[in-house]
């Protein structure tokens, strides 16, 4: 018997220096849980609005953001030059943000920025000045660094101060669509960042200092982001007092906590039945916007048999995408892609779909010299839920008219550099395009582009006119051009656009119409308030 | 005892010595480069080669081997690649949650299992026996992520109790967040506990002593509590043991789903990023517990069973 009372006691004690355990730790781990206390608290009248992320954040340096959860945490903390107008994501509404007013030399090859007096650092780091834009510039393009956004520099040659609000940019060549890299939420660079901070010895808090609407108070990797107001706000004091971000990676987690009120916002799903789900609870608003999610099917130029034109055409016309498109989503929340480029983009046309066409797919490759069908060499796929579906269908179509493509599932860290390294002969694909139709046109299919995945390099020329070409309408004419080159050398298969699909209770007014957004989920700025 | 323990502990070592080599070299045979993690897939080929160089991982892997080693003698992880964060302070803030997981799930495991397992091998093929064994059944086959759905939608959205996510502030607030996500794995761990449990005490039900002591007359209650229980629990023990292992893995689903923070996700999110530092603290950590499990699982032995009490 007292043998068995020891156990029981050992049990309760061991579990009681657990609790303690995680208690200390929560205790120990600063800032993050203190912020913790506070931000659920709640009860304190503090408006604190709470944020479902999908996945865990990685480095949430702005000038290394490079997922959309990361520049979820970003895009509240810092400011560009420029910015979309608030519930906005296009070329066209883009307005100043600490710049005032910019203007444009005669050849293209200065841009002065006039700069806003008195903008405040967040943390006490002074005054805003033309200093911080050099620096903010300058460490993205030093190749010591490692940004990935410089190359959204590349034509930058140097940057001039003249005074404390002034800033010039003087480029090698015109670069019209620069304005694009100098938004913080389009996932692009020109996050203006604080020398004294970001060189500082700490972390990401002490590190990461902006002049948005919202200070970083705690990060927490995997777990949660915390962000308080920054009452000296150049457009004001905030109306939230925090954003609490909260890596919820189940999206059955996700939306029980909406329907809850655990969560206020979250990014939703495309899929038929959780939308017609969700869309009769009636404290949710669920708002398709934009349409820049962008699905491709790339082919290997590089790689035989795909280096025949036939083939690729063979291999085009024997995938039926219009009934994958919608068997798998909404006619409205997936649109057909009708270019290389989305319908949102700037500069987009209507070039046309490729025809469903299995009869005509065997008769090509017969004329390539496969009348007995082809194999593909092998390609790699992630293990991702939406693209195990789509290559299941597109391997099936394939095998139809006697294409086999050997498909290997591996995980994302090993299918995305087999990618970008150009390993993979085909490729179905979903990605984020640039809202400046000749940025992503130069990224994807240029030869030189930073997500060139098919080796395509028939349109350098033209992408390189193109994007020098200051005169709008001869401009938005290449641009054009280029769209109907590439879909004629059949190397990407435009699938469709799908839209994003926002979901937040019916207390968060976000203080805006929201049309579009650059980084999945609704901005969050000084106007955002819970009701 | 004293003796056991320390024979133990050095046997301990060239396991933990082994299984750091495996986890190191490993990780370094997996496909996927931590700098292109970093940086992000659109890095330039200079960028991602100083990182490289920055990170030390041009260096021979030897060197990083034996530098891994001498850093985790001092109790050094590193940093983390991708948040800069120190492992420790990453390991530390995470492990308790976990560990506090672990235990309940536990607790409720054996508070469920062991009686029922009880119960059902008392009444052996009747009609609460074949009850008991389906429902067990039912709770092994399910996998441990759809039945925290379950309870989720049951007692978190139809009938809101419990909260859905979080760990709460406090001692009662983190009993309270506790209570759904332990009780989930608890009882997906009560199932296996049930059919032990029956099978181990039917095992023992028929053994001669048994028979010599119901002879003597000895009442029925003290016969299976006294006896049969007793010599039963070592075989439940050592499952509980092993299923300390798979406890933390289903921990990583049931953390992803009740949005605990934890060495589990920790772990996922180490593998998606490639973050070695990272990954290898949360293996290290792992060893470590499966070791001095099993040794808690040995030193218990001779408690339930003073004839296997190490000399």
């Amino acid at each position: 018997m007292v043998r068995k009372n020891r156990v029981i006691v050992v049990l309760f004690l061991l579990i009681c220096s657990a609790f303690i355990a995680a208690g200390c730790t929560n205790e120990e781990s600063a800032t993050e849980t203190e912020t913790d206390t506070k931000a659920t608290a709640g009860g304190d009248g503090e408006k604190v609005l709470k944020v479902g992320l999908p996945s865990s954040p990685g480095n949430i340096d702005p000038h290394f953001a490079t997922t959309h959860v990361e520049y979820e945490v970003v895009q509240p903390i810092f400011n560009g030059l420029m910015r979309f107008q608030p519930g906005t994501a296009s070329f066209e509404t883009i307005e100043g943000d600490l710049a005032e007013s910019w203007e444009v030399s005669d050849d293209g090859l200065a841009w002065t920025f006039k700069l806003r007096k008195g903008v405040q650092w967040q943390k006490g780091y002074g005054e805003f000045t033309s200093a911080d834009v050099k620096y903010s510039f300058e460490r993205i393009m030093d190749p010591k660094v490692g940004s990935s956004q410089r190359t959204l520099f590349k034509y930058v040659k140097e940057i001039e101060t003249p005074d404390d609000y002034t800033v010039i940019l003087h480029l090698t060549q015109p670069y019209p669509s620069l304005p694009v890299s100098l938004v913080v939420d389009g996932l692009a660079a020109g996050a203006i960042v604080k020398k004294e901070a970001i060189e500082s010895e700490g972390d990401a808090v002490d590190k990461l200092v902006g002049t948005g609407p919202f200070a970083l108070e705690s990060y927490s990797p995997g777990e949660k982001a915390v962000l308080t107001k920054h009452e000296d706000y150049f457009r004001g004091e905030p109306k939230l007092d925090k954003i609490e971000m909260t890596v919820m990676r189940d999206l059955t987690a996700r939306e029980v906590a909406l329907v809850n009120g655990d969560i206020h916002m979250t990014i939703g799903d495309a899929d038929k039945l959780w939308l017609e789900r969700m869309s009769k609870e009636e404290d949710l608003i669920i708002e398709a916007t934009g349409s820049y999610n962008v699905s491709y099917f790339h082919m290997n130029v590089n790689i035989p048999p795909l280096d025949d034109i036939r083939v690729r055409k063979a291999i085009a016309h024997a995938i039926d995408f219009e009934s994958y498109r919608k068997s798998m989503y909404d006619e409205d929340i997936a649109v057909p892609l009708t270019s290389v480029l989305s319908d949102d983009a700037y500069g987009h046309a209507d070039i046309g779909k490729v025809e469903y066409n299995p009869e005509l797919s065997k008769k090509l490759l017969a004329e390539a010299g496969y009348p007995d069908g082809i194999k593909i060499p092998k390609t790699l796929t992630p293990n991702v839920d939406a693209y195990i579906r789509a290559n299941s269908f597109i391997q099936e179509q394939l095998r139809q008219v006697g294409i086999e493509v050997p498909m290997e599932q591996v995980d994302l860290p090993t299918w995305i550099p087999a990618i970008y390294g150009q390993k993979n002969s085909v490729n179905f694909q979903t990605g984020v395009t640039r809202v400046h139709g000749i940025v992503h046109l130069h990224r994807v299919w240029h030869s030189e582009g930073n997500a060139n995945f098919t080796g395509y390099s028939g349109s350098d020329e033209l992408l390189e006119r193109a994007e020098a070409e200051m005169e709008e309408e001869k401009a938005l004419e290449l641009y054009k051009q280029a769209q109907q080159e590439i879909f004629d050398a059949y190397v990407s298969i435009p699938i469709l656009a799908g839209k994003q699909i926002n979901v937040r209770r019916k207390e968060v007014d976000l203080g805006y119409e929201l049309k579009a957004t650059g980084i999945y989920m609704a901005p969050k700025y000084e106007t955002t308030d819970l009701k | 005892m004293i003796k056991f323990i320390i024979r133990r502990l050095l046997i301990a070592i060239p396991t933990i010595l082994l299984t750091i080599t495996i986890i190191f070299f490993g990780l370094r045979i997996l496909p996927g480069d931590p700098a292109v993690a970093m940086l992000g897939p659109e890095a330039s080929p200079e960028a991602v080669e100083a990182l490289r160089e920055q990170m030390g991982l041009n260096e021979p892997l030897i060197q990083q081997y034996l530098a891994f080693l001498m850093d985790i003698v001092q109790g050094d992880f590193g940093d983390s690649l991708i948040s800069g964060q120190s492992v420790s302070t990453q390991l530390f803030t995470n492990f308790p949650n976990t560990l506090l997981l672990a235990f309940t799930s536990i607790f409720f495991g054996c508070l469920i299992g062991i009686p029922l397992g009880i119960v059902s091998a008392r009444k052996r093929d009747t009609v609460p026996d074949s009850s008991i064994r389906i429902v067990a059944l039912l709770g092994i086959s399910v996998p441990p992520f759809l039945f925290g759905i379950f309870m989720i939608l049951i007692f978190s959205l139809m009938f809101p109790i419990f909260p859905s996510m979080g760990t709460g502030e406090g001692f009662w607030g983190q009993l309270y967040h506790l209570l759904l996500p332990s009780i989930t794995l608890g009882l997906i761990l009560s199932a296996a506990l049930i059919r032990f449990t029956r099978s181990s005490m039917l095992d023992e039900i028929n053994r001669e002593y048994i028979r010599t002591a119901r002879a003597k007359g000895v009442p029925e209650k003290l016969v299976i509590y006294k006896h049969v229980l007793r010599n039963s629990l070592i075989p439940v023990v050592t499952m509980i043991g092993l299923y300390i292992t798979s406890l933390l893995s289903g921990a990583v689903l049931i953390e992803t789903i009740f949005t605990r923070p934890g060495l589990g996700t920790l772990a996922i999110d180490a593998i998606t990023n490639r973050d070695f530092p990272v990954l290898q603290g949360c293996l290290v950590l792992f060893t470590l517990v499966v070791q001095i499990v099993n040794l808690l699982v040995d030193i218990s032995y001779s408690f339930i069973d003073p004839k296997i009490r190490p000399s």
